[in-house]
């Protein structure tokens, strides 16, 4: 997936687990910006429902000089409370407020941001404390008006930011069973090495829910001259930004069931571009790539220059990949995508560089305004609004990623390059049945599906 | 060094633990061997900082360096005497 459960340490500690990242312009001359934690998670959560970890550092970063290093963090820490601690309930009645009594057991949690000056050195100031987290979506009779519930925990700081944290709906689809399966696309696999009927793609993602953590800032507190840049081309116009999850160093249990904490915060999860970890770094190395920051990642370069994924598709579709097979040189148009964003002068009125610095980033230039009809394939379907140009909740980024990774952007770098026919069509065939109900406001990721009605067909019983 | 001084670590480090040595101000063992009576005393100023939970973990035995989590800090110095101390404990 994007990054659920994608390297063996963290796919064992769910909480901390940054599942996405999402960066774009939203009106208002502000960015929005959202990481994911806690995947797949089943509606029907009970009598434990999904919360964010206490003793998590959530963090979204973003480098505004090129360096990989932060120079704005916005950091987000918990806090649960149980009303009553005599019943195993989570609420003892509905829901239909978020000072509701009959909510037994609530988060709230703190913003603060940090920004680095030029030499490193870090100011904090707290945005925002006490702020609620909407409970999850249980059912009609503990959560009814699910929605306005919803809605009610998003709020307006005093500096300005809007911020959102609780359970959505899932926004990322992939045909997870069938690419993990050697390399499986199902509208293709009459094609693959071991052949079976075409059949439409399936979303593995589809009825989950997620938390979320976003917020909406305005574009001036993110760029390195506190601007609202309208030049395209200028370099502070362009941010990179990334999510992580910490955790403190040292962990000992009390055998009574508590644990304690303690020692400097230690990055466990990151995420800038979606599946760069999953799909890019190898077992043995995503561990530790989680646990470093995109300054490091000129170590794990050579995984990007030469893509294991890009000498596997010619083998899985024999025949497919011509071209792709043949292309021995290092992939610079991947470097560029991935690495270092896309220079000026490769594609007319874009760029989004940030330098030689290889640093796993999603990198967005803020100069350029929202898409009135955003295309799924962003930059691929001529929509500089989206992906890599930042990441929205709808773009595609698995079948962007996947043309990516089979040369069709490589003529940027080499005009004598032919991509194979394969390359603009590949596609894991999930967006054509995609049901997903996106919202067109803060913070854009969907309602949570709930615990009584799903799977389908429960709320008929 | 922060929040404790150095006697209370050759102290907490005489505690029987191995490599790894967890104290709270309520369940502090005073250690017992070659550490002289002064060094296994905690006055009163010295428990009042012990209010939080704390670790610590010998990082490197040869060259006697110690780790100490506390807070959200870390603290590293070097002490061959201690880790020597903790590693024969241990035994």
């Amino acid at each position: 997936m994007s990054s659920h459960r994608e390297a063996p340490s963290i796919s064992k500690d769910p909480v901390a687990d940054n599942t996405d990242t999402y960066a774009f312009r939203t009106p208002g001359d502000t960015v929005t910006l959202i990481t994911n934690y806690l995947p797949a998670q089943t509606p029907a959560g009970g009598p434990n429902f999904y919360e964010f970890g206490d003793d998590v550092l959530y963090e979204i970063k973003i480098d505004n000089d090129g360096d990989g290093k932060p120079n704005v963090v916005y950091q987000f820490r918990f806090t649960t409370t149980i009303a009553n601690e005599d019943t195993f309930l989570y609420n003892t009645g509905p829901i239909d407020s978020l000072d509701s009594d009959n909510w037994n057991r609530r988060q709230t949690y703190k913003v603060t941001k940090v920004t680095y000056s030029s030499r490193g050195k870090a100011t904090s100031r707290v945005l925002g404390s006490r702020v609620p987290c909407p409970p999850c979506n249980i059912g009609p009779r503990s959560t009814p008006n699910y929605s306005s519930l919803a809605e009610a925990a998003v709020e307006t700081l005093s500096s300005g930011e809007v911020v959102f944290a609780g359970q959505r709906a899932e926004g990322f689809f992939v045909d997870l069973g069938s690419i993990f399966d050697l390399g499986t696309l199902r509208p293709f696999q009459d094609l693959h090495l071991i052949p079976s009927a075409a059949s439409p793609g399936v979303d593995s993602l589809e009825e989950v829910n997620v938390h979320t953590i976003a917020i909406q800032v305005p574009i001036g507190d993110l760029t390195c001259d506190g601007s609202v840049p309208t030049d395209v081309t200028a370099p502070e116009a362009v941010i990179g930004v990334w999510g992580s999850a910490s955790r403190q160093k040292g962990t000992t249990r009390n055998g009574k069931g508590r644990t304690e904490n303690m020692g400097p915060w230690v990055q466990v999860s990151r995420l800038g571009n979606p599946l760069f970890n999953e799909v890019i770094v190898p077992m043995a190395d995503k561990d530790e790539w989680n646990a470093v920051g995109p300054d490091k990642d000129k170590e794990f370069a050579e995984y990007v220059v030469e893509p294991e994924l890009a000498k596997l598709l010619p083998v899985l579709y024999p025949g497919v990949f011509p071209n792709l097979a043949g292309l021995s040189a290092d992939r610079a148009d991947l470097v560029a995508i991935l690495l270092t964003g896309i220079p000026g002068g490769l594609i007319p009125g874009f760029q989004n560089y940030t330098g030689k610095k290889k640093a796993d980033e999603l990198r967005l230039n803020v100069a350029i305004q929202p898409s009135a009809e955003p295309n799924r394939l962003g930059l691929m379907g001529n929509d500089l609004a989206g992906f890599p140009n930042g990441r929205r909740v709808t773009d595609d980024v698995v079948t962007v990623e996947l043309r990516a990774v089979a040369g069709l952007l490589y003529p940027l770098i080499d005009p004598t390059y032919v991509p194979d026919a394969a390359a603009g069509g590949i596609e894991d065939g999930t967006h054509a049945t995609l049901d997903r109900a996106f919202l067109a406001v803060f913070p854009y990721l969907g309602v949570p599906y709930s615990g009584y009605d799903v799977p389908a067909g429960s709320s008929a019983a | 060094m922060t929040a404790v001084s150095r006697r209370s670590f050759l102290v907490q480090g005489g505690a029987g633990m191995a490599g790894v040595a967890s104290v709270t101000a309520g369940g502090i063992a005073l250690a017992s061997g070659p550490a002289g009576a002064a060094e296994q005393a905690l006055d009163a100023e010295e428990l009042a900082v012990l209010d939080r939970p704390m670790l610590l973990q010998i990082r490197d035995a040869a060259a006697g360096e110690v780790e100490i989590l506390v807070g959200d800090e870390e603290i590293v110095f070097t002490d061959r005497a201690l880790v020597a101390r903790v590693l024969r404990a241990s035994r």
